[in-house]
């Protein structure tokens, strides 16, 4: 991820309700440690480290954002929190559309949980932790405009 | 511009006061604003123009309309313009409706007030705004489903680079029988002088690009602004769809261009403004191709949720 990437999607978090949140000042320092990780000399361990940064900055930004809500308290998963975004009757929030919701079950979730969960599982090319981390970005990014 | 020392100590003071980002990086945006601030849940994007011909202030406001359905409803938008006050009286003749708030940069680069506290006042909506916020909301839910449905549609082309000609391709296209070439339509300048491009008897419009080697996100982003053109019209400071719009344009290509560290970026953002691009092929296949595409791109409107 670019560092301007990180510094646009720092402004996005901060001018959104998540600001407001406790998690907040950590859901931003995430961000950065996506783009430190850069400096990690061995490339599979590199792109391991990102993919972590990343998911918890998206999951704690998404897990707050669906908090300050009131939808799905309990959720713990993307899976959960897309399905909550999706399917809420909050009257101010607009919805994440169905096929926007499958779309990022199969390019986000399904994809980085065998990162994260499978033993000896690593990103092998730069393009695809690319691609992933854009994938995250780009669901942040719609988030904050329901 | 960008390098005027007066611009760079507004950057300066806008870091220090709240969060920064210049010439943002958006997934979907392939024309930004210039800045986005941001404080305590409050953002406003910054346009800057140091032009007054009306092709500058058209690609101002294309930035502009594109921005609105990217970025959160309640952004506000500022103009900062790097002109003299007659030139700027011309840009501000045009514009005032679409902006939430216009400065002048010496303006600001002298002002002893916070710089935060005056770009991200609260500028409260009115109950008349309200509608117009909620067709605003309903429009970019659309956009986005739209460049996933087209993303995914070009991520399926197995080819990645092709040494045939887009521009041949288009004419193959042309000679079949079913487009017809149209002027362009335009915001500010009736188009006159606009080449035009390919349009189909069911609607869609197709373009071509061959990119150079050392190019490609410049090509692209004045082929889809034509795309937002003729898809949108800004009534103060809201992009509404024209009708018959929500129909996708088809470019003609030479190859993708990608972006560093979001390699589909180029894709996604020209599908975010209703692009979708093709490897250069046999004209019945890329005929097929583009129905295809263009009715896959109706779905949104079938998704959206109804309450």
């Amino acid at each position: 991820m670019t560092r301007r990437r990180i510094e646009t999607l720092k402004v996005l978090v901060d001018g959104s309700i998540v600001s407001t949140h406790a998690i907040h000042p950590y859901v931003i320092s995430e961000f950065d440690l996506v783009h430190e990780a850069r400096r990690v000399p061995q490339l599979p361990r590199r792109y391991l480290l990102q993919v972590l940064h990343a998911t918890r900055a998206l999951d704690s930004y998404l897990s707050a954002f669906n908090n300050l809500h009131g939808l799905a308290p309990h959720a713990r998963a993307l899976g959960q929190y897309l399905t909550a975004l999706a399917n809420h009757t909050h009257a101010a929030l607009s919805h994440l559309s169905e096929l926007d919701r499958l779309r990022f079950q199969r390019t986000i979730a399904n994809i980085r949980n065998r990162f994260m969960h499978e033993a000896g599982a690593f990103p092998v090319r730069e393009a695809e932790v690319e691609n992933l981390l854009a994938e995250m970005d780009a669901l942040l990014s719609l988030v904050v405009t329901l | 511009m960008r390098d005027s020392p007066k611009l760079l100590q507004i950057w300066e003071r806008l870091r220090s006061e709240c969060t920064l980002a210049v010439e943002p990086d958006h997934p979907y945006l392939l024309t930004p604003p210039n800045a986005l601030i941001s404080k305590n849940g409050r953002l406003t994007a910054i346009f800057l123009i140091s032009h007054d011909k009306l092709e500058y202030i058209e690609q101002l406001l294309v930035r502009l309309a594109i921005s609105k359905l990217a970025l959160p409803r309640h952004m506000h938008c500022v103009l900062i313009t790097m002109l003299d006050s007659e030139r700027a009286q011309n840009v501000w003749d045009i514009v005032r409706p679409h902006f939430h708030r216009i400065e002048n940069y010496e303006d600001l680069a002298k002002s002893r007030s916070s710089l935060a506290t005056t770009l991200l006042a609260d500028w409260a909506v009115s109950s008349s705004n309200q509608d117009s916020q909620n067709y605003l909301a309903k429009m970019s839910h659309c956009a986005f489903a739209r460049s996933h449905i087209l993303l995914d549609e070009m991520l399926k082309q197995e080819e990645r680079y092709t040494r045939r000609s887009p521009l041949y391709a288009l004419k193959q296209l042309e000679r079949s029988g079913n487009y017809k070439r149209v002027t362009e339509r335009s915001w500010l300048d009736n188009g006159d002088h606009r080449a035009g491009i390919l349009r189909h008897e069911q609607g869609f419009g197709v373009d071509a690009i061959q990119f150079r080697k050392d190019g490609g996100i410049a090509q692209l982003r004045s082929h889809c602004a034509s795309a937002v053109r003729w898809e949108y019209m800004l009534d103060n400071g809201v992009p509404y769809q024209n009708s018959g719009a929500g129909l996708v344009q088809g470019i003609i290509v030479n190859r993708f261009p990608t972006f560093k560290g979001d390699p589909w970026k180029p894709a996604r953002a020209a599908a975010f403004m209703g692009c979708a691009l093709f490897m250069a092929k046999p004209h019945d296949e890329l005929a097929q191709t583009l129905v295809h595409v263009n009715s896959q791109a109706q779905r949104p409107e079938n998704s959206r949720r109804r309450r």
